[in-house]
């Protein structure tokens, strides 16, 4: 457990310099950071993802000066919903639904990071909106392609 | 000995898998001979490898040296450029590069390395080495400050378009914004948008004109403006002092 604790603590470490360095600039609208909390959230235990989701999304607002509080409280709560809706879809559903589910829910976690984001911006970028939910899409799943064996997630087993 | 056919091939069949049975406790003797052994097998003599290698040492550092001197070039370029825009319109600059970008994509900041301990104060605008401008400072400690861009979407700036009108510029992420133009008639696609200020010497070039129309349902017209740094990446600007 606590080797994978420190393997997550580096990804999530490395992800968040992504974010800050951004090496494409903002060709790539993609908050890495926000990726990995969902991706930690659907393979890990509740508690182990909550306090992740506390620190990064802590540290998320430490740069960002006018909104001291905002990621450490939708960070959380993200993965809370992501935790609620990964348990309530694989036990209500099918076996083959799972691998459907687990696609829906960062869709999910990501369009609801786009509204959180446009009301406390107080206003709707369509365009940019949509760009940031395909481009978040893909990477999310190349980010777990790239990183599941690394972390060795087994993935859940549906009741059928 | 008669052996028929396809028992003499299970007679080899057989004698092979023992063979090979007898060899898979040397599997790694044999994988590390196999490995290595073409390594060691040199065509030309000794001393010419030992040479062959040297080359490839010396040709790498070149490479690196290239690499250094292109981005040396471009550097120069670029402070040239803002040496020639200085001379031109009289400005005070300080350069400073971007240390980090904003974590949240939907806000665009950057840090800068130059704080009070190069004179700068809140409110200063930024701009790009062609001298259009990227934003304004909004904090500063000791030896580092803060720079709205204008694309932010809490960027608010009062510019005018020539001499066909004024609003008030807000950042749309993508874009901006002109906000409360009351009369766009005369305001066309590709035309430029200035911001004039009491600190500034001249005006400076904010973007162009993107798409002008009319709100049936308000007073002012919507103006979209086009801005030079767009999404571009970059890791110099200029602060006019």
């Amino acid at each position: 457990m606590r080797k994978i604790n420190i393997k997550l603590f580096f990804i999530l470490t490395a992800l968040f310099m992504l974010d800050i360095i951004k090496p494409l600039g903002h060709s790539l609208t993609v908050e890495f950071v926000f990726l990995g909390i969902v991706f930690i959230s659907l393979d890990n235990d509740t508690l182990q993802s909550f306090i992740f989701c506390i620190f990064f999304g802590f540290l998320k607002d430490f740069f960002i000066a006018k909104s001291p509080h905002f990621s450490f409280i939708e960070f959380p709560l993200i993965c809370l919903l992501v935790r609620y809706l990964l348990f309530y879809f694989v036990f209500v559903s099918q076996q083959t639904y799972v691998f459907i589910v687990r696609a829906l829910i960062p869709a999910l976690a990501i369009f609801i990071h786009i509204i959180f984001n446009s009301i406390y911006a107080g206003a709707f970028f369509p365009l940019f909106s949509l760009t940031f939910f395909i481009q978040s899409f893909l990477v999310f799943f190349l980010m777990m392609n790239l990183l599941k064996k690394w972390v060795r997630i087994n993935l859940p087993r549906a009741i059928s | 000995m008669y052996l028929p056919s396809k028992a003499k091939f299970k007679y080899t069949a057989l004698l092979v898998l023992a063979a090979l049975l007898v060899l898979v406790p040397f599997k790694h003797v044999i994988k590390s001979l196999s490995i290595s052994f073409p390594k060691n097998i040199h065509l030309a003599p000794k001393r010419l490898h030992q040479r062959i290698k040297e080359l490839e040492k010396i040709n790498l550092s070149l490479s690196l040296e290239i690499e250094k001197f292109k981005r040396l070039k471009k550097e120069n370029q670029t402070l040239r450029k803002v040496f020639n825009f200085k001379n031109e319109k009289g400005f005070d600059l300080v350069g400073a590069d971007v240390v980090l970008f904003s974590p949240s994509s939907w806000r665009r900041f950057v840090e800068i390395n130059s704080g009070k301990n190069k004179g700068l104060k809140k409110g200063l605008f930024a701009i790009d080495e062609n001298g259009k401008l990227i934003g304004k400072i909004t904090q500063v400690s000791e030896d580092s400050a803060q720079v709205i861009l204008v694309n932010d979407p809490d960027f608010n700036l009062s510019v005018f378009i020539g001499e066909k009108g004024f609003g008030l510029l807000k950042g749309a992420l993508s874009g901006a914004k002109i906000l409360y133009v009351e009369d766009g008639n005369e305001m066309h696609p590709g035309d430029k948008v200035w911001l004039k200020n009491p600190s500034l010497v001249v005006p400076v070039e904010v973007g162009t004109i993107a798409k002008v129309r009319r709100n049936p349902n308000n007073l002012f017209w919507d103006v979209d403006v086009e801005l030079p740094l767009k999404n571009s990446f970059f890791e110099k600007l200029f602060i006019i002092k």
